[in-house]
Formats: structure tokens, sequence, C-alpha cells
């Protein structure tokens, strides 16, 4: 026997969910590159729209709004190591989605993801923010998720580049893989957020590869983490060299942040506020120093 | 009426009050590290001023030793391994000197079909899925020879390292322990009352016992008359009775058609092996049979099956 209170909550709640996925639909873009399609978040009305690397990793694609209207699309920033390309159409007063704040996320809250899964058109599923892992095979193809939103939501190829949102409606991350059954990763707003402001585009100019960190090392410094990064290349004239930076240094954090796998040191660099100098904890010579830099922004990586 | 139900914000109500139910559980679940690859998760039992018990899943206890307790709020514990049972896949652990937070457990008839429930873990950081109580089995016939008079079965998905950690409901109450090694892919978790009489039986013998009466039985129908008088319609009809086994030094005889066990009516094995698992070995229980048609009560001192 079901109660008139709780037909009243149940009418309520599934009222709401139908508004909300509604409200979203209309931010909700449809990406074609030539290949194939995608989904993208309207990010302002202006004209800025967000999506995943992996549907655009070229220069421009087509971008299809909910009313049915096609404009083309030029890539203005992107960050390969985090999965994400903006793109700028020729347009204005556009249903942006009101961007929440994903570090404010507690794990347990209702999220939605909408996009066009398989082509259906304005899909939304249904699910909760469930933490930030750790999952196996949290990388693949090069991509980096390490500061990724995990939702038991369930996405499909085509949800791509497009909107996770709280109970508010507010676009808290991107949708960018499929990691299981009810089981999706998303980049997390906050990201999106400094790779539009450019602090995701910070470089030192170095190239890296990964290192265990050598065991008499750590047990020596009292390092803890397991990885660290060394420095294969310093470019001429660039931050680091500046900076002093050597080929053979080991660099083991960023402004406190340990540094274990390539994508992290960008996310590192991110995180200052602008116009502050990074401090870089290296080994140099077996000692541990740390050098402070400061890092510039590069251009839009394109694809090769 | 609908004075009581605000025209907006259920959903983000709802949101809030989950969020507080995975916040309420946090408290409670702590990361085990006992295995080579990812840790596990373990519930909060017990906490007293000895110290905390720990209950886990016993597949993700790989090691005896060196076994740590990471607590909800970073401190990382030494943890001595009180007992385990494959059986059941439970295991409980003993930090010693620490007192933790112990997890509030739902009542048996809270748990429903339909109820909202929260899977949780913490191999890494806290993690939740949602989903609902799907079915409430039982008994339930698990791989490897595990049985359970009751297991609740979940559609919210497990991820890596999620076993030994609690299905909880929409208020953060424990209603069960889940382990990935009961159903292939199945979201299933060891009932709280299961859960508490397997970790007593693991604080006392360190391992739980199967209990073994030596008999051969099989299902037999009864006749009309006394399938009215006894209220069942089969019995167990023993054909074996192993010489001064359990059965046999309790006074059955091969011809005897057992109709209970420890008063839960037995129609066929599976309630006979259910009853042996659930009650413990070396205790006198109470049997009921048929015997030239005559319900007779003796009584049996189930051993330990090796």
């Amino acid at each position: 026997m079901v109660s008139t209170l709780t037909q009243a909550i149940g009418g309520a709640l599934a009222g709401e969910l139908a508004a909300l996925a509604e409200r979203v639909r209309a931010g909700v873009v449809r990406i074609t590159n030539g290949r194939g399609a995608g989904s993208g978040t309207i990010w302002h009305e202006d004209g800025l729209i967000v999506t995943n690397y992996h549907v655009v990793p070229g220069e421009r694609a087509r971008v299809t709004l909910t009313d049915g209207r096609e404009f083309p699309g030029a890539v203005v920033s992107n960050l390969p190591e985090r999965d994400l390309a903006v793109i700028r159409i020729e347009a204005r007063g556009l249903p942006a989605l009101p961007v929440g704040d994903s570090t404010a996320l507690r794990v347990g809250e209702i999220v939605m993801a909408v996009g066009h899964p398989l082509g259906v058109p304005g899909a939304a599923t249904l699910g909760i923010y469930s933490g930030t892992g750790p999952i196996e095979g949290q990388e693949r193809g090069g991509r980096h998720f390490r500061e990724a939103i995990l939702a038991d939501i369930e996405l499909r190829p085509g949800n791509s580049g497009g909107p996770l949102v709280n109970a508010r409606g507010e676009t808290i991350g991107i949708n960018a893989m499929v990691m299981g059954p009810r089981t999706a990763l998303a980049v997390p707003s906050a990201t999106v957020v400094r790779l539009i402001g450019g602090r995701a585009r910070r470089i030192l100019g170095v190239r890296v590869e990964p290192i265990a960190t050598p065991r008499a090392l750590a047990a020596r410094l009292g390092i803890a983490q397991e990885a660290a990064l060394i420095l294969v290349d310093v470019a001429a004239d660039s931050p680091a060299d500046r900076a002093g930076l050597l080929p053979g240094d080991i660099v083991l954090a960023v402004d406190g942040h340990a540094i274990e796998e390539p994508g992290d040191l960008a996310w590192g660099l991110s995180e200052a506020p602008d116009g502050t100098p990074v401090t870089i904890r290296i080994v140099r010579g077996g000692a541990p120093r740390e050098v402070t830099v400061e890092a510039e922004v590069r251009a839009v990586a394109t694809a090769a | 009426m609908s004075g009581t139900v605000s025209a907006s914000g259920i959903l983000q109500q709802l949101s809030d009050e989950m969020a507080g139910a995975v916040q309420t559980a946090g408290q409670s679940i702590v990361r085990i590290n006992a295995r080579r690859r990812l840790p596990a998760t373990g519930i909060v039992w017990a906490s007293d001023g000895n110290g905390a018990t720990i209950v886990s899943a016993n597949h993700v206890i790989e090691r005896d030793e060196e076994i740590t307790v990471v607590a909800p709020d970073g401190r990382e514990l030494p943890a001595k391994l009180v007992g385990r049972d494959p059986g059941s896949d439970l295991a409980v652990l003993k930090v010693e000197g620490a007192a933790l937070t112990p997890a509030p457990r739902a009542p048996q008839e809270a748990v429903r079909v339909g109820a909202i429930v929260l899977a949780l873990g913490r191999a890494g950081e806290l993690a939740a899925t949602i989903g609902i109580v799907s079915a409430l089995g039982g008994p339930w016939e698990g791989g490897r020879g595990r049985r359970f008079a009751k297991l609740i079965s979940s559609d919210a998905p497990m991820f890596p390292g999620f076993s030994g950690g609690p299905l909880v409901d929409a208020s953060g109450r424990v209603v069960g322990l889940l382990s990935s090694h009961l159903g292939r892919g199945m979201t299933l978790a060891i009932p709280n009352e299961e859960v508490e009489r397997i970790a007593a039986t693991l604080g006392t013998h360190g391992k739980v016992a199967r209990g073994y009466l030596g008999v051969g039985a099989q299902p037999v129908a009864l006749p009309g008359a006394l399938k009215a008088s006894v209220g069942q319609d089969q019995g167990l009809l023993l054909v074996t009775v192993e010489d001064d086994g359990p059965a046999a030094r309790g006074g059955l005889t091969v011809g005897d058609i057992i109709v209970a066990l420890a008063g839960q009516p037995t129609q066929s094995l599976d309630d006979l092996r259910t009853g042996l698992a659930t009650e413990p070995v070396g205790q006198a229980i109470p049997v009921r049979i048929l015997r030239g048609g005559q319900p007779t009560d003796l009584s049996v001192t189930p051993g330990e099956a090796k």
C-alpha cells in the first residue's frame, strides 16, 4: 500500500528529475569531426563549448545545438593529458549550464549525465558521485585520470564530452570514459576552469620519463612516493632552463603535490594561482633541493 | 498533504541525505592492507577500551601477519588476524589499544526488497555506489561449497577493493558485508545477523566448524496422514548411519525420517546442510524424526566436518 505522502514525494521527485534532464539537455551539443560523433557542454553563452580531446583531436569540428542550429567550431584550447578540448562557435545567448565546484562534491551526491550515447539524442542517466578511485586500469590510451570523478553511472560511446551535473543542474564534470558497466570517469569542472583560465597550459620546457624512485635514495631521504620523473631534456631558454634545471634531475613534487607520472606535471603546474612561480622539489646528485620556476603558458596542442 | 512536500528541492534533499549517509557510514569504514595489489575494505564492528574489532572478507586477507588497517582519520594501525572462515568468506581482525567508531547497524526488518542502499569501499579514498535491494535470497548455494541461509543481493555496482565493505541503507546503517567472491559479478552481501554469528564464533574459536551428523539421507514424500500431522510434504529418509557417528550416538537409525532439526523443518538436503551450517558444533540440538509413522523427538550433538 503506497501512502499518499509517498506518492506525492515520488511524483515530485520524478518531476524534478524530468525538469533537471530537460534543463541540462538544452546545454548539450552534438559534435562531429568527420570520423565520429560525441557530445559537448555549453560552458558560456558567448559560444564556448567544452568536450573531450578524443572527440576533437584536430582543430575543427561541427557543432549542432539541441534546437537544430549547426555551427562550424574551432578548437581554441586543449589538454590531451586530461582529455579536454575547448571549442569556440560564433554564437551568442547560448543556454550555457551553470558551472559547479567539483572540489566541493561529497561522495553519495546524486549526479546525472546527459549526452548522445550511441547516437540517442539527449539521453539522461542517473547515479551518484562515487569518489576518486582507485580504479584499476585508470590510464588508457595515454590519457591520465589521476584527478577524475568516478560515478556509478551508465555511459556509452557518444556520451563523451557531455556534462555530468549535480542535483542543482551545475556542471561538475565532463564525461570522458566508460570503465565498465555503471562505472564512468569524468574530468572535474575544476580542471576545465584551469584550462579555460590558461593555468592548465603552463609548461616548463622539459621532456620527462617516469622512473621508480631509487630504493637507496628513498630510504636515505625518507621519500614515500614509489615513482617520480626524470628530466631527459631541457629546452634552451625555456622556463626550466632559466631556472637552472638540468637533464638527470629527478622531479619529486611541484608546490607540494607529488609528481609520479608525466600527467602529474601539468596538473601540479596548474594548481598554482596566476602570477606566482612554482617550487619544484628535485634530487640532483643524490641531494634534495628546491628550484623556483616561472612557468609559461604554451599554445594549443594539435594532433600530429 | 501537499504542504509537507515542498514544490522543489526534493532531489537536492535526497542528494544531501545520500552524501550524509556515506559520511556517517564512512566513520566506521577502514582500509585493509593485507594483500599484494589493491587494498580492500573493512567495517568497524565493535570497539571498547581494549581495542576495535574489524570484520572483512576472508579472500582479501592474503597474509596472516603484517596486516595494517587505515582508520578514517588516516592513522595506519597494526591489526591482528583473529580468525577466518573461508566457508562464508568472512574474517575478523583486532586493532589493539585503538578506539574506533563502530558501524551503526540496520535491524533485519528494515532490509526490504526495493529499499535504497549504497555499497561502500575504502581501497583508496572512500567510494560509494547506489542501488536498491534486489532480492533477499536464501538458502544460497555459493561457489566452493558456500551455503548461506540468506544473502542480500543489490544492483549497486561493486568497484575493485569494495570486498569487506558494507552495504548500507539510506541512513548509513550497515545492512550487510560485501564480498565479490560470493557471486560472479553480482553484488551480494552477508546479512548483519550472519556476520554477527560468524564473527562471534571466530572471536572464540578462530575458525568456524561445520556440523557433521554421519548420515546418508534422501528426501521422501510423506504419506497423506503423516503430511497433515507433521505439517510438511517431505522429510529426509536416513539410508545410511555411520557406526558410532554423531547421529548413531543420538539414537538415530536407518529408516528414520528426519522432519526437523533444531526446530527448523527439513524437507530437502539443503535444509539439513543449512541447519548443520547454522548450529554450533559440539552442542546438543533437538531432532524430530518419524519412526514407524510416529513422531519422536531425540537429541543429537553434531561433530565437526573434516
